[in-house]
Protein backbone atom coordinates (compact mmCIF):
# COMPACT_ATOMS: atom_id res chain seq x y z
CA UNK A 1 0.00 0.00 0.00
CA UNK A 2 1.34 3.45 -0.85
CA UNK A 3 2.20 5.74 1.97
CA UNK A 4 -0.23 8.59 1.85
CA UNK A 5 -1.12 11.35 4.23
CA UNK A 6 -3.89 10.33 6.56
CA UNK A 7 -5.94 12.71 8.62
CA UNK A 8 -3.88 11.74 11.64
CA UNK A 9 -0.85 13.55 10.21
CA UNK A 10 -2.80 16.66 9.24
CA UNK A 11 -2.77 19.88 11.20
CA UNK A 12 -5.76 20.12 13.55
CA UNK A 13 -7.13 23.07 11.55
CA UNK A 14 -7.47 20.77 8.52
CA UNK A 15 -8.94 17.84 10.46
CA UNK A 16 -11.76 16.39 8.42
CA UNK A 17 -15.19 15.68 9.76
CA UNK A 18 -16.00 12.28 8.28
CA UNK A 19 -19.22 11.26 9.94
CA UNK A 20 -21.55 13.92 8.49
CA UNK A 21 -19.79 14.06 5.10
CA UNK A 22 -21.58 12.78 2.02
CA UNK A 23 -20.27 9.74 0.13
CA UNK A 24 -18.91 11.78 -2.78
CA UNK A 25 -16.90 13.96 -0.40
CA UNK A 26 -15.49 10.91 1.36
CA UNK A 27 -14.67 9.33 -1.99
CA UNK A 28 -12.82 12.49 -3.01
CA UNK A 29 -10.74 12.37 0.16
CA UNK A 30 -10.15 8.66 -0.18
CA UNK A 31 -8.97 9.21 -3.76
CA UNK A 32 -6.31 11.46 -2.28
CA UNK A 33 -5.22 8.57 -0.09
CA UNK A 34 -7.18 9.31 3.08
CA UNK A 35 -7.76 5.87 4.62
CA UNK A 36 -9.97 7.25 7.38
CA UNK A 37 -12.39 8.58 4.76
CA UNK A 38 -12.34 5.15 3.18
CA UNK A 39 -12.95 3.51 6.54
CA UNK A 40 -16.02 5.69 6.96
CA UNK A 41 -17.29 4.48 3.56
CA UNK A 42 -16.69 0.87 4.64
CA UNK A 43 -18.57 1.48 7.87
CA UNK A 44 -21.49 3.03 6.01
CA UNK A 45 -21.94 0.40 3.34
CA UNK A 46 -20.44 -2.76 4.81
CA UNK A 47 -23.78 -4.43 5.58
CA UNK A 48 -25.16 -3.79 2.11
CA UNK A 49 -22.05 -5.14 0.41
CA UNK A 50 -21.91 -8.14 2.72
CA UNK A 51 -25.64 -8.76 2.19
CA UNK A 52 -25.17 -8.80 -1.57
CA UNK A 53 -22.34 -11.34 -1.26
CA UNK A 54 -24.40 -13.38 1.18
CA UNK A 55 -27.40 -13.39 -1.16
CA UNK A 56 -25.24 -14.58 -4.03
CA UNK A 57 -23.12 -17.15 -2.21
CA UNK A 58 -25.44 -18.32 0.61
CA UNK A 59 -22.38 -18.96 2.74
CA UNK A 60 -21.26 -16.70 5.58
CA UNK A 61 -17.55 -17.40 5.31
CA UNK A 62 -17.42 -16.87 1.57
CA UNK A 63 -19.57 -13.76 1.83
CA UNK A 64 -17.23 -12.25 4.43
CA UNK A 65 -14.16 -13.04 2.37
CA UNK A 66 -15.63 -11.71 -0.88
CA UNK A 67 -17.04 -8.56 0.70
CA UNK A 68 -13.63 -7.76 2.18
CA UNK A 69 -11.99 -8.49 -1.15
CA UNK A 70 -14.46 -6.09 -2.78
CA UNK A 71 -13.37 -3.31 -0.42
CA UNK A 72 -9.71 -3.96 -1.21
CA UNK A 73 -10.47 -3.92 -4.95
CA UNK A 74 -12.41 -0.70 -4.62
CA UNK A 75 -9.49 0.94 -2.77
CA UNK A 76 -7.17 -0.12 -5.57
CA UNK A 77 -9.52 1.17 -8.26
CA UNK A 78 -10.83 4.22 -6.51
CA UNK A 79 -9.18 6.49 -9.08
CA UNK A 80 -11.43 4.89 -11.72
CA UNK A 81 -14.59 5.95 -9.93
CA UNK A 82 -15.97 8.90 -11.83
CA UNK A 83 -19.23 9.37 -9.97
CA UNK A 84 -21.41 8.19 -12.91
CA UNK A 85 -23.36 6.10 -10.42
CA UNK A 86 -23.54 6.29 -6.64
CA UNK A 87 -20.60 4.89 -4.70
CA UNK A 88 -22.86 2.19 -3.23
CA UNK A 89 -23.93 1.07 -6.73
CA UNK A 90 -20.30 1.01 -7.89
CA UNK A 91 -19.31 -1.06 -4.84
CA UNK A 92 -22.21 -3.44 -5.35
CA UNK A 93 -21.08 -4.12 -8.88
CA UNK A 94 -17.57 -4.92 -7.70
CA UNK A 95 -18.81 -7.44 -5.15
CA UNK A 96 -21.25 -9.00 -7.64
CA UNK A 97 -18.40 -9.47 -10.14
CA UNK A 98 -16.27 -11.15 -7.48
CA UNK A 99 -19.17 -13.46 -6.60
CA UNK A 100 -19.72 -14.35 -10.26
CA UNK A 101 -16.02 -15.19 -10.62
CA UNK A 102 -16.20 -17.34 -7.51
CA UNK A 103 -19.29 -19.17 -8.75
CA UNK A 104 -17.58 -19.81 -12.10
CA UNK A 105 -14.53 -21.21 -10.31
CA UNK A 106 -16.70 -23.49 -8.20
CA UNK A 107 -18.65 -24.67 -11.24
CA UNK A 108 -15.42 -25.96 -12.78
CA UNK A 109 -14.73 -28.22 -9.87
CA UNK A 110 -18.17 -28.97 -8.50
CA UNK A 111 -20.50 -31.30 -10.31
CA UNK A 112 -24.05 -30.58 -9.28
CA UNK A 113 -26.18 -33.54 -8.35
CA UNK A 114 -28.73 -34.77 -10.78
CA UNK A 115 -31.44 -34.00 -8.26
CA UNK A 116 -30.78 -30.32 -8.89
CA UNK A 117 -31.56 -30.78 -12.52
CA UNK A 118 -35.24 -30.87 -11.79
CA UNK A 119 -35.05 -27.40 -10.37
CA UNK A 120 -32.78 -25.99 -13.00
CA UNK A 121 -34.70 -27.28 -15.95
CA UNK A 122 -37.86 -25.81 -14.57
CA UNK A 123 -38.76 -29.18 -13.07
CA UNK A 124 -42.24 -29.54 -11.73
CA UNK A 125 -42.98 -25.89 -12.43
CA UNK A 126 -42.54 -26.53 -16.13
CA UNK A 127 -45.66 -28.59 -16.09
CA UNK A 128 -47.74 -26.28 -14.00
CA UNK A 129 -49.98 -23.79 -15.74
CA UNK A 130 -48.26 -20.47 -16.31
CA UNK A 131 -49.68 -18.90 -13.22
CA UNK A 132 -47.98 -16.53 -10.85
CA UNK A 133 -50.23 -15.46 -8.01
CA UNK A 134 -49.59 -12.34 -5.98
CA UNK A 135 -47.27 -13.70 -3.28
CA UNK A 136 -47.76 -10.75 -0.92
CA UNK A 137 -51.31 -11.72 -0.05
CA UNK A 138 -51.70 -12.70 3.57
CA UNK A 139 -48.07 -12.24 4.54
CA UNK A 140 -46.58 -9.68 6.91
CA UNK A 141 -43.73 -7.50 5.65
CA UNK A 142 -41.02 -9.07 7.83
CA UNK A 143 -42.32 -12.53 7.18
CA UNK A 144 -42.37 -11.94 3.45
CA UNK A 145 -38.76 -10.75 3.56
CA UNK A 146 -37.59 -13.91 5.30
CA UNK A 147 -39.68 -16.06 2.97
CA UNK A 148 -38.20 -14.39 -0.08
CA UNK A 149 -34.77 -15.04 1.40
CA UNK A 150 -35.63 -18.67 2.08
CA UNK A 151 -37.04 -19.14 -1.41
CA UNK A 152 -34.02 -17.47 -3.01
CA UNK A 153 -31.70 -19.83 -1.17
CA UNK A 154 -33.41 -22.71 -2.97
CA UNK A 155 -32.66 -21.35 -6.43
CA UNK A 156 -29.59 -22.50 -8.31
CA UNK A 157 -26.61 -20.11 -8.47
CA UNK A 158 -27.33 -19.35 -12.12
CA UNK A 159 -30.95 -18.40 -11.51
CA UNK A 160 -30.29 -16.54 -8.30
CA UNK A 161 -27.51 -14.43 -9.84
CA UNK A 162 -29.75 -13.24 -12.67
CA UNK A 163 -32.60 -12.49 -10.28
CA UNK A 164 -30.40 -10.52 -7.86
CA UNK A 165 -28.78 -8.50 -10.64
CA UNK A 166 -32.14 -7.69 -12.15
CA UNK A 167 -34.28 -7.05 -9.08
CA UNK A 168 -31.82 -5.60 -6.60
CA UNK A 169 -29.21 -4.00 -8.83
CA UNK A 170 -31.73 -2.84 -11.40
CA UNK A 171 -29.65 -4.07 -14.32
CA UNK A 172 -31.20 -4.39 -17.78
CA UNK A 173 -31.21 -7.72 -19.61
CA UNK A 174 -28.30 -6.67 -21.83
CA UNK A 175 -26.14 -5.54 -18.92
CA UNK A 176 -26.72 -8.87 -17.16
CA UNK A 177 -25.96 -10.79 -20.35
CA UNK A 178 -22.70 -8.89 -20.84
CA UNK A 179 -21.57 -9.36 -17.27
CA UNK A 180 -22.32 -13.07 -17.02
CA UNK A 181 -21.34 -13.83 -20.59
CA UNK A 182 -24.62 -15.35 -21.75
CA UNK A 183 -27.16 -14.34 -24.38
CA UNK A 184 -30.08 -12.00 -23.67
CA UNK A 185 -32.40 -14.93 -24.44
CA UNK A 186 -30.74 -16.99 -21.71
CA UNK A 187 -31.07 -14.09 -19.27
CA UNK A 188 -34.79 -13.90 -20.09
CA UNK A 189 -35.41 -17.60 -19.68
CA UNK A 190 -33.35 -17.86 -16.48
CA UNK A 191 -35.20 -14.89 -15.03
CA UNK A 192 -38.54 -16.41 -15.96
CA UNK A 193 -37.70 -19.81 -14.46
CA UNK A 194 -36.35 -18.09 -11.35
CA UNK A 195 -39.55 -16.09 -10.93
CA UNK A 196 -41.80 -19.07 -11.47
CA UNK A 197 -39.77 -21.06 -9.01
CA UNK A 198 -39.83 -18.20 -6.51
CA UNK A 199 -43.59 -17.76 -6.90
CA UNK A 200 -44.12 -21.48 -6.50
CA UNK A 201 -41.92 -21.62 -3.37
CA UNK A 202 -43.67 -18.61 -1.86
CA UNK A 203 -47.02 -20.20 -2.54
CA UNK A 204 -46.02 -23.47 -0.92
CA UNK A 205 -44.61 -21.60 2.08
CA UNK A 206 -47.90 -19.75 2.38
CA UNK A 207 -49.81 -23.02 2.16
CA UNK A 208 -47.67 -24.48 4.96
CA UNK A 209 -48.49 -21.44 7.07
CA UNK A 210 -52.23 -21.72 6.57
CA UNK A 211 -52.36 -25.47 7.20
CA UNK B 1 3.64 -86.63 -39.29
CA UNK B 2 3.40 -87.02 -35.60
CA UNK B 3 1.08 -84.43 -34.09
CA UNK B 4 2.66 -81.92 -31.75
CA UNK B 5 1.97 -82.41 -28.08
CA UNK B 6 3.09 -80.92 -24.79
CA UNK B 7 5.00 -77.63 -24.56
CA UNK B 8 5.51 -77.14 -28.33
CA UNK B 9 1.72 -76.88 -28.62
CA UNK B 10 1.66 -74.31 -25.84
CA UNK B 11 4.38 -72.22 -27.51
CA UNK B 12 2.57 -72.44 -30.84
CA UNK B 13 -0.68 -71.29 -29.31
CA UNK B 14 1.00 -68.42 -27.49
CA UNK B 15 2.65 -67.26 -30.71
CA UNK B 16 -0.64 -67.43 -32.52
CA UNK B 17 -2.37 -65.46 -29.79
CA UNK B 18 0.38 -62.82 -29.82
CA UNK B 19 -0.04 -62.38 -33.56
CA UNK B 20 -3.80 -62.38 -33.63
CA UNK B 21 -4.63 -60.37 -30.51
CA UNK B 22 -3.66 -56.91 -31.86
CA UNK B 23 -5.63 -57.63 -35.00
CA UNK B 24 -8.66 -58.55 -32.93
CA UNK B 25 -8.30 -55.40 -30.83
CA UNK B 26 -7.95 -53.21 -33.90
CA UNK B 27 -10.94 -54.85 -35.51
CA UNK B 28 -13.14 -53.87 -32.59
CA UNK B 29 -14.15 -50.44 -33.78
CA UNK B 30 -15.91 -48.46 -31.06
CA UNK B 31 -19.26 -46.98 -31.96
CA UNK B 32 -21.82 -44.98 -30.03
CA UNK B 33 -25.54 -45.08 -30.34
CA UNK B 34 -27.21 -41.67 -30.42
CA UNK B 35 -30.94 -41.29 -29.95
CA UNK B 36 -32.83 -38.07 -30.57
CA UNK B 37 -35.66 -38.00 -28.05
CA UNK B 38 -38.55 -35.60 -27.67
CA UNK B 39 -39.70 -35.02 -24.08
CA UNK B 40 -43.33 -33.96 -23.97
CA UNK B 41 -46.71 -34.44 -22.32
CA UNK B 42 -48.30 -34.77 -25.70
CA UNK B 43 -49.34 -38.12 -27.18
CA UNK B 44 -47.56 -39.51 -30.20
CA UNK B 45 -48.53 -37.46 -33.25
CA UNK B 46 -50.55 -39.48 -35.75
CA UNK B 47 -48.61 -40.82 -38.69
CA UNK B 48 -45.18 -40.33 -37.12
CA UNK B 49 -42.90 -43.35 -36.77
CA UNK B 50 -41.82 -42.41 -33.25
CA UNK B 51 -41.29 -45.12 -30.64
CA UNK B 52 -41.43 -44.88 -26.88
CA UNK B 53 -38.10 -44.73 -25.06
CA UNK B 54 -37.19 -48.11 -23.55
CA UNK B 55 -37.63 -48.59 -19.80
CA UNK B 56 -33.94 -48.69 -18.78
CA UNK B 57 -33.36 -45.40 -20.58
CA UNK B 58 -36.53 -43.90 -19.11
CA UNK B 59 -35.17 -44.74 -15.70
CA UNK B 60 -32.06 -42.72 -16.47
CA UNK B 61 -34.13 -39.63 -17.18
CA UNK B 62 -36.58 -40.15 -14.34
CA UNK B 63 -35.55 -36.83 -12.80
CA UNK B 64 -37.44 -35.16 -15.60
CA UNK B 65 -41.20 -34.99 -15.37
CA UNK B 66 -42.39 -35.42 -18.89
CA UNK B 67 -45.03 -38.07 -19.50
CA UNK B 68 -43.71 -39.17 -22.84
CA UNK B 69 -40.30 -39.58 -24.36
CA UNK B 70 -40.59 -40.24 -28.06
CA UNK B 71 -37.55 -41.57 -29.86
CA UNK B 72 -37.46 -39.55 -33.05
CA UNK B 73 -34.36 -41.15 -34.55
CA UNK B 74 -31.58 -43.56 -33.67
CA UNK B 75 -28.20 -43.58 -35.35
CA UNK B 76 -24.95 -45.39 -34.80
CA UNK B 77 -21.97 -43.10 -34.99
CA UNK B 78 -18.40 -44.31 -35.47
CA UNK B 79 -15.77 -42.98 -33.06
CA UNK B 80 -12.61 -42.59 -35.14
CA UNK B 81 -9.25 -41.40 -33.88
CA UNK B 82 -8.89 -39.18 -36.92
CA UNK B 83 -11.36 -37.05 -38.81
CA UNK B 84 -14.85 -37.27 -37.30
CA UNK B 85 -17.86 -38.01 -39.43
CA UNK B 86 -20.96 -35.82 -39.19
CA UNK B 87 -24.08 -37.92 -38.57
CA UNK B 88 -27.50 -36.33 -38.98
CA UNK B 89 -30.04 -36.94 -36.22
CA UNK B 90 -32.73 -34.85 -37.91
CA UNK B 91 -32.93 -32.14 -40.53
CA UNK B 92 -32.05 -29.68 -37.77
CA UNK B 93 -29.29 -31.34 -35.78
CA UNK B 94 -26.29 -33.58 -36.19
CA UNK B 95 -23.44 -34.91 -34.10
CA UNK B 96 -19.91 -36.05 -34.62
CA UNK B 97 -17.84 -38.11 -32.22
CA UNK B 98 -14.08 -38.42 -32.05
CA UNK B 99 -11.75 -40.50 -29.90
CA UNK B 100 -9.35 -38.00 -28.32
CA UNK B 101 -6.84 -40.75 -27.56
CA UNK B 102 -6.55 -39.78 -23.89
CA UNK B 103 -9.33 -42.08 -22.72
CA UNK B 104 -12.03 -39.57 -23.61
CA UNK B 105 -14.31 -39.15 -26.57
CA UNK B 106 -15.58 -35.77 -27.67
CA UNK B 107 -19.17 -35.43 -28.81
CA UNK B 108 -20.06 -32.30 -30.74
CA UNK B 109 -23.62 -31.20 -31.34
CA UNK B 110 -24.36 -29.15 -34.46
CA UNK B 111 -27.35 -27.15 -35.61
CA UNK B 112 -28.21 -27.63 -39.27
CA UNK B 113 -29.66 -24.98 -41.53
CA UNK B 114 -30.32 -25.30 -45.21
CA UNK B 115 -27.64 -23.68 -47.32
CA UNK B 116 -25.40 -22.99 -44.32
CA UNK B 117 -22.45 -24.72 -42.74
CA UNK B 118 -23.30 -26.81 -39.65
CA UNK B 119 -23.12 -24.56 -36.61
CA UNK B 120 -21.40 -25.96 -33.52
CA UNK B 121 -23.73 -25.79 -30.53
CA UNK B 122 -21.86 -27.69 -27.87
CA UNK B 123 -18.79 -29.91 -27.54
CA UNK B 124 -18.70 -32.25 -24.53
CA UNK B 125 -16.25 -34.90 -23.43
CA UNK B 126 -16.93 -38.24 -21.82
CA UNK B 127 -14.85 -41.20 -20.72
CA UNK B 128 -14.63 -43.79 -23.51
CA UNK B 129 -14.45 -46.60 -21.00
CA UNK B 130 -17.49 -45.35 -19.11
CA UNK B 131 -19.53 -45.22 -22.32
CA UNK B 132 -18.39 -48.73 -23.19
CA UNK B 133 -19.45 -49.86 -19.73
CA UNK B 134 -22.97 -48.60 -20.28
CA UNK B 135 -22.90 -45.04 -18.96
CA UNK B 136 -25.20 -42.48 -20.48
CA UNK B 137 -24.05 -39.12 -21.77
CA UNK B 138 -27.05 -36.89 -22.43
CA UNK B 139 -27.23 -33.52 -24.11
CA UNK B 140 -30.54 -31.79 -23.57
CA UNK B 141 -32.28 -28.45 -23.74
CA UNK B 142 -35.56 -26.63 -24.03
CA UNK B 143 -37.58 -26.90 -27.17
CA UNK B 144 -37.40 -23.45 -28.73
CA UNK B 145 -40.80 -23.77 -30.35
CA UNK B 146 -43.03 -25.43 -27.78
CA UNK B 147 -43.31 -24.34 -24.17
CA UNK B 148 -42.70 -27.21 -21.74
CA UNK B 149 -41.16 -29.54 -24.28
CA UNK B 150 -37.53 -30.51 -24.47
CA UNK B 151 -35.16 -32.48 -26.67
CA UNK B 152 -32.57 -35.01 -25.61
CA UNK B 153 -29.65 -36.60 -27.42
CA UNK B 154 -28.94 -39.79 -25.50
CA UNK B 155 -25.55 -41.34 -26.18
CA UNK B 156 -24.55 -44.81 -25.10
CA UNK B 157 -21.71 -47.09 -26.02
CA UNK B 158 -23.44 -48.98 -28.80
CA UNK B 159 -25.62 -51.88 -27.77
CA UNK C 1 -48.87 -20.41 -23.91
CA UNK C 2 -45.66 -20.48 -25.93
CA UNK C 3 -42.32 -19.77 -24.27
CA UNK C 4 -41.76 -16.76 -26.49
CA UNK C 5 -45.08 -15.23 -25.43
CA UNK C 6 -44.30 -15.73 -21.74
CA UNK C 7 -40.89 -14.14 -22.16
CA UNK C 8 -42.37 -11.27 -24.17
CA UNK C 9 -44.87 -10.58 -21.38
CA UNK C 10 -42.06 -10.69 -18.85
CA UNK C 11 -40.00 -8.25 -20.97
CA UNK C 12 -43.06 -5.99 -21.06
CA UNK C 13 -43.35 -6.06 -17.25
CA UNK C 14 -39.62 -5.32 -16.98
CA UNK C 15 -39.88 -2.34 -19.32
CA UNK C 16 -37.59 -3.88 -21.90
CA UNK C 17 -39.80 -3.51 -24.97
CA UNK C 18 -39.96 -0.78 -27.58
CA UNK C 19 -43.24 1.02 -28.29
CA UNK C 20 -44.54 -1.31 -30.98
CA UNK C 21 -43.84 -4.56 -29.08
CA UNK C 22 -45.28 -2.96 -25.96
CA UNK C 23 -48.49 -2.19 -27.83
CA UNK C 24 -48.68 -5.80 -29.06
CA UNK C 25 -48.38 -7.18 -25.52
CA UNK C 26 -50.89 -4.66 -24.19
CA UNK C 27 -53.35 -5.79 -26.83
CA UNK C 28 -52.70 -9.43 -25.96
CA UNK C 29 -53.26 -8.78 -22.26
CA UNK C 30 -56.48 -6.93 -23.03
CA UNK C 31 -57.86 -9.85 -25.02
CA UNK C 32 -56.34 -12.94 -23.40
CA UNK C 33 -57.13 -13.55 -19.69
CA UNK C 34 -54.20 -15.98 -19.33
CA UNK C 35 -51.76 -13.38 -20.65
CA UNK C 36 -53.26 -10.73 -18.40
CA UNK C 37 -52.97 -12.98 -15.35
CA UNK C 38 -49.33 -13.71 -16.12
CA UNK C 39 -48.55 -10.03 -16.60
CA UNK C 40 -50.23 -9.07 -13.33
CA UNK C 41 -48.63 -11.96 -11.45
CA UNK C 42 -45.16 -11.08 -12.70
CA UNK C 43 -45.63 -7.40 -11.82
CA UNK C 44 -46.81 -8.29 -8.30
CA UNK C 45 -43.92 -10.67 -7.75
CA UNK C 46 -41.43 -8.14 -9.09
CA UNK C 47 -42.56 -5.37 -6.77
CA UNK C 48 -42.83 -7.74 -3.79
CA UNK C 49 -39.27 -8.99 -4.29
CA UNK C 50 -37.86 -5.50 -4.86
CA UNK C 51 -39.53 -4.15 -1.75
CA UNK C 52 -38.33 -7.00 0.44
CA UNK C 53 -34.67 -7.46 -0.33
CA UNK C 54 -33.29 -9.87 2.27
CA UNK C 55 -31.05 -8.12 4.79
CA UNK C 56 -27.83 -9.40 6.34
CA UNK C 57 -25.43 -7.78 8.76
CA UNK C 58 -21.70 -8.32 8.90
CA UNK C 59 -21.25 -10.83 11.74
CA UNK C 60 -18.13 -9.06 13.05
CA UNK C 61 -17.46 -5.84 14.91
CA UNK C 62 -16.71 -2.74 12.88
CA UNK C 63 -13.14 -2.61 14.17
CA UNK C 64 -12.36 -6.25 13.44
CA UNK C 65 -13.91 -6.11 9.97
CA UNK C 66 -11.96 -2.96 9.12
CA UNK C 67 -8.71 -4.34 10.53
CA UNK C 68 -9.00 -7.36 8.22
CA UNK C 69 -9.59 -5.11 5.22
CA UNK C 70 -6.66 -2.92 6.22
CA UNK C 71 -4.42 -5.97 6.47
CA UNK C 72 -5.44 -7.08 2.99
CA UNK C 73 -4.98 -3.58 1.63
CA UNK C 74 -1.45 -3.55 3.01
CA UNK C 75 -0.75 -6.94 1.52
CA UNK C 76 -1.94 -5.87 -1.92
CA UNK C 77 1.17 -4.45 -3.54
CA UNK C 78 -0.65 -2.49 -6.20
CA UNK C 79 -3.00 -0.58 -3.93
CA UNK C 80 -2.94 2.75 -5.70
CA UNK C 81 -6.07 4.86 -5.74
CA UNK C 82 -3.97 7.78 -6.94
CA UNK C 83 -2.28 7.17 -10.27
CA UNK C 84 1.41 7.66 -9.77
CA UNK C 85 3.80 7.60 -12.70
CA UNK C 86 6.25 4.81 -11.92
CA UNK C 87 9.88 4.44 -12.81
CA UNK C 88 10.95 2.76 -16.03
CA UNK C 89 11.63 -0.42 -14.02
CA UNK C 90 8.08 -0.30 -12.54
CA UNK C 91 6.63 0.14 -16.03
CA UNK C 92 8.63 -2.88 -17.25
CA UNK C 93 7.58 -4.95 -14.25
CA UNK C 94 3.92 -4.21 -15.01
CA UNK C 95 4.36 -6.23 -18.20
CA UNK C 96 6.99 -8.68 -17.06
CA UNK C 97 5.15 -10.02 -14.03
CA UNK C 98 1.99 -11.16 -15.90
CA UNK C 99 4.16 -12.48 -18.75
CA UNK C 100 6.29 -14.49 -16.33
CA UNK C 101 3.12 -15.82 -14.69
CA UNK C 102 1.68 -16.82 -18.05
CA UNK C 103 4.96 -18.51 -19.01
CA UNK C 104 4.93 -20.46 -15.76
CA UNK C 105 1.38 -21.67 -16.40
CA UNK C 106 2.21 -22.66 -19.98
CA UNK C 107 5.28 -24.56 -18.75
CA UNK C 108 3.20 -26.41 -16.19
CA UNK C 109 0.67 -27.43 -18.80
CA UNK C 110 3.17 -28.49 -21.44
CA UNK C 111 6.05 -30.08 -19.54
CA UNK C 112 5.84 -33.84 -19.93
CA UNK C 113 4.99 -35.55 -16.67
CA UNK C 114 6.50 -38.90 -15.75
CA UNK C 115 3.17 -40.64 -15.61
CA UNK C 116 1.55 -38.42 -18.19
CA UNK C 117 -1.28 -37.96 -15.72
CA UNK C 118 -0.65 -34.51 -14.31
CA UNK C 119 -0.65 -32.99 -17.75
CA UNK C 120 -3.83 -34.75 -18.72
CA UNK C 121 -5.55 -33.68 -15.52
CA UNK C 122 -4.58 -30.05 -15.92
CA UNK C 123 -5.48 -29.98 -19.58
CA UNK C 124 -8.84 -31.65 -19.08
CA UNK C 125 -9.79 -29.16 -16.40
CA UNK C 126 -9.44 -26.18 -18.70
CA UNK C 127 -12.27 -25.30 -21.07
CA UNK C 128 -11.90 -26.53 -24.64
CA UNK C 129 -10.31 -23.58 -26.40
CA UNK C 130 -10.81 -24.60 -30.00
CA UNK C 131 -14.35 -23.34 -30.38
CA UNK C 132 -15.70 -19.85 -30.56
CA UNK C 133 -18.25 -19.33 -27.79
CA UNK C 134 -20.31 -22.54 -27.81
CA UNK C 135 -23.57 -22.56 -25.90
CA UNK C 136 -23.31 -22.54 -22.12
CA UNK C 137 -24.56 -25.54 -20.22
CA UNK C 138 -25.03 -26.86 -16.73
CA UNK C 139 -23.60 -30.30 -16.04
CA UNK C 140 -25.25 -32.83 -13.76
CA UNK C 141 -23.81 -36.13 -12.79
CA UNK C 142 -25.13 -39.14 -10.94
CA UNK C 143 -22.52 -41.80 -10.25
CA UNK C 144 -25.08 -44.29 -9.00
CA UNK C 145 -27.16 -43.99 -12.17
CA UNK C 146 -24.15 -43.67 -14.46
CA UNK C 147 -25.64 -40.61 -16.12
CA UNK C 148 -24.20 -37.26 -17.10
CA UNK C 149 -26.58 -34.63 -18.41
CA UNK C 150 -25.43 -31.46 -20.15
CA UNK C 151 -28.39 -29.11 -20.02
CA UNK C 152 -27.73 -26.60 -22.76
CA UNK C 153 -29.04 -23.07 -22.16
Amino acid sequence: MNKRPSSASMPTSLKRDYVPSADDVLVGWAQQGDTEAFEQLVFRHRDKIYARAMLMMRNEEEALDLSQEAWVKSWQRLHQFQGDSSFATWMTRIVINLCLDQIRRQKKTRSESIEQLEEDAGGVERQMPVEIINPTEGLEKTELRSRIDEAMSKLTDAHRAVLIMHEFDGLQYKEIADRIGISIGTVMSRLFYARRRLASLLQSLRRERTE
Amino acid sequence: MRPLTGWPVLVYRCLLATLLLPAAVLAEEFKVEARLVWGTNQPKPAGKPFTALDDPSRDKVRQFKWTNYWVVNTVISPVPRGKPQLVNLSSKCAIDVIDLGNGNVEIRLFELKEGAEPKLVKPVQHSRKALKNGEYCILAGDDKKVWDDAWFVILTGGR
Amino acid sequence: MKTETCLEIQAYVDGELDASRRATVEHLCATDPEARQLSEGLAALRSAVRAHEPEFQVPETREFYWSQIQRRMSAASAAAPVTVAGSAWTQWMRWLVPLAGAAAVVSLLTLPSREGQATATLASMSPTPAYAAPASSIIYRSDTDGVTVHWIN
